[in-house]
């Protein structure tokens, strides 16, 4: 062999080399830390706002985020940025079994949303309240859409309607701001086929359940804003 | 059509890559002295920004995903740019030696120019397919090409006057930049 | 021995990484918003530059000069990709705030910039000293930037410099007064070495 031969072979060697060690490396880092918990949770924050769109006195997680039904639908209509996290459920005595919905959706300039989508029983829109959005995009929502209530006008225009609500730009029709709500408009037709496809009669029956062992994530019961009751 | 024209003009005006998002800086302040070798530079940014976002996506869509591996993206991305970036070393210093030799030892700098890896990343977090891979990548590389020839042009005009010392050198390139980034930011509002 | 490793401390400093070599310009720009964010990238750039220096170094003489820059690519990617991962696991507001440029962290020009120019040529703990300087030196600077556009945005109320255009402006007067004050310490030590020479004359 000659040395420009030995040269080459020793340098892909080294290199493979390298590049099989690191990559185990990384393959054993990916399974020793734990994966970012994206999973739907009764937490104070989603109560809140739970109690915004559909007020009750007690919430519980009809559809999790692993449950069956929510993967089952993911894997045939959803995309990395565009999935439902959870189906919530009123379990308290006043609006006793409206469904929630909470949805994810990608704009092309505003980063991945998401939102909360409540449902009247005939499967209109109850009422829509922005749960979270990706302030790492630059996005306009940062700007003025949230603080200037444009965001809450959308939201009132969409109250009892069903259907496809168009794209971003349709959503912001009559509100006078120039930004588009992909991201919003996304999720919220993402909500809406999902709701579409959830067969009222086939979910888990409401559980009450003793205070002691209700277990956290499916009952809201010790979360301080419902004052610690339950029914 | 509306959605794609909206994505081109968000890349080139309201969302420009250095302007806005500030990346790929490095190179915006190392070649925008003449304007010659600015369009040359974009030029060359425009073409590995468009082929490596779609060459990346691929790789993320049809092995990366499927074999849950996606942890090895930033190791899979940087290696194509770097293969990209050598394969158009090759062809220009065959096929045009003049932009070659112009563009020096910032060709092999567009390997480290943020804009590319940051757009191969946006373009998977953004979830768009295929074609709206393609379009927006090149419109990133010709927003980036605009940024880049105005501030030559800037600073070729600048080349002729005197300026403070503590300023001489980036300092004034980058106040200059950051006035330019101002003006633009009046586009902001225009297109959604 | 002594006055390699006094240099290599003294990098951080006199070649400051971001106003004096003016690499990684990037991060510095974009991520100097607020405080939190400006630690948060500065630190994780100086993991990966320390660890990446240390590995290089030790593998100097084994990887051969064809392929370095490929097997130096990997190896700071690896780094990167550990810090992704430790970050979304257990930092979600960090990641939220300035995830998307953690990996960009592998294209930081300091990063390969000082592999290149120093750990494929210098032992593991001349490097070490090297990575831990410039990292230093990048996190001041990011975070003197952070700091300074915060307080100019918050408590001035002036908004521009939360936006990219006010870091802009902000990085070019700020690496101005860096030039000034650098410009005063090479009078002044130049004045003393002259000062010194004339006594021994």
């Amino acid at each position: 062999m000659t040395t420009a031969t030995k040269n080459t072979v020793k340098s892909v060697i080294v290199l493979s080399l390298i590049s099989v060690i690191c990559v185990g490396l990384l393959a054993m880092a990916n399974g020793i830390f734990p994966k970012p918990d994206t999973s739907a949770k009764l937490d104070t924050k989603t109560v809140a706002l739970l109690n915004e769109i559909c007020y009750s006195e007690s919430y519980d997680i009809a559809y999790g985020t692993y449950d069956e039904f929510v993967t089952s639908f993911n894997d045939k209509n959803g995309t990395n940025y565009k999935y439902i996290n959870a189906l919530y459920r009123a379990t308290g005595d006043t609006n006793h079994g409206r469904l929630i919905v909470e949805a994810v959706g990608n704009g092309y300039q505003n980063g991945t949303v998401t939102v909360l989508v409540a449902y009247n029983i005939d499967k209109t829109i109850m009422a829509v309240e922005l749960k979270s959005y990706d302030k790492a995009k630059n996005n306009y929502m940062g700007g003025n859409l949230v603080s200037s209530g444009a965001l809450d006008a959308v939201f009132e225009n969409l109250k009892g309607s069903s259907g496809n609500v168009g794209s971003g730009k349709d959503l912001m029709v009559g509100t006078g701001a120039t930004n588009s709500l992909n991201g919003v408009a996304n999720a919220i037709n993402f909500a809406n086929k999902f709701i579409e496809s959830v067969d009222e009669s086939a979910l888990p029956p409401i559980v009450v359940q003793p205070l002691e062992s209700a277990p956290i994530v499916r009952y809201a019961k010790d979360i301080e804003l419902l004052g610690g009751q339950h029914e | 059509m509306g959605e794609i024209f909206s994505i081109i003009i968000a890349a080139i005006l309201t969302d420009n890559v250095v302007l806005n998002q500030s990346i790929g800086i490095c190179p915006f302040l190392g070649v925008s002295k003449k304007t010659s070798s600015a369009v040359g530079m974009g030029l060359a940014v425009t073409f590995v920004i468009a082929i490596s976002s779609v060459v990346c996506w691929m790789l993320y869509e049809f092995v990366l995903a499927p074999l849950a591996i996606e942890y090895l993206q930033t190791i899979i991305f940087i290696l194509i740019i770097a293969c990209l970036v050598q394969i158009l070393d090759i062809v220009l210093k065959k096929f045009a030696p003049t932009l070659y030799n112009s563009l020096g030892i910032y060709l092999a700098l567009i390997t480290t120019n943020c804009a590319v890896l940051g757009t191969a990343n946006a373009v998977i977090t953004n979830g768009y397919n295929l074609l709206y891979t393609f379009i927006y990548g090149t419109s990133i590389g010709l927003g980036f090409m605009m940024a880049l020839v105005l501030m030559a042009g800037i600073r070729e005009r600048q080349e002729r006057t005197i300026i403070a010392k503590p300023f001489r050198g980036f300092a004034i390139a980058l106040v200059t930049a950051g006035i330019m980034a101002l003006a633009f930011m009046g586009l902001a509002g225009m297109f959604a | 021995m002594n006055n390699k490793y006094t240099s290599a401390l003294t990098g951080g400093l006199f070649s400051n990484p971001v106003f004096v070599l003016v690499l990684g310009t990037c991060p510095t720009i974009a991520k100097s918003t607020n405080v939190t964010n400006a630690v948060g990238l500065g630190f994780a750039t100086m993991f990966v530059l320390v660890f990446s220096n240390l590995v290089i170094s030790a593998l100097r003489n084994i990887i051969p000069d064809k392929v370095r820059l490929p097997a130096y690519i990997v190896i700071i990617a690896t780094f990167v990709t550990l810090v992704q991962m430790f970050i979304s696991s257990y930092l979600p507001a960090l990641d939220a705030s300035i995830g998307a440029f953690i990996p960009l962290i592998v294209v930081n020009c300091i990063i390969l910039g000082r592999a290149e120019a120093f750990a494929s040529k210098n032992d593991v703990v001349t490097s070490v000293i090297d990575g831990l300087s410039m990292g230093l030196g990048f996190v001041a600077a990011i975070t003197l930037m952070g700091a300074t556009r915060q307080f100019l945005a918050e408590v001035l109320k002036i908004e521009i410099f939360a936006k990219t255009a006010g870091g802009f402006i902000v990085f070019g007067l700020l690496m101005a007064l860096f030039n000034v004050l650098i410009g005063i310490y090479n009078e002044k030590s130049k004045a003393k070495q002259e000062s010194l020479e004339e006594k021994e004359a």
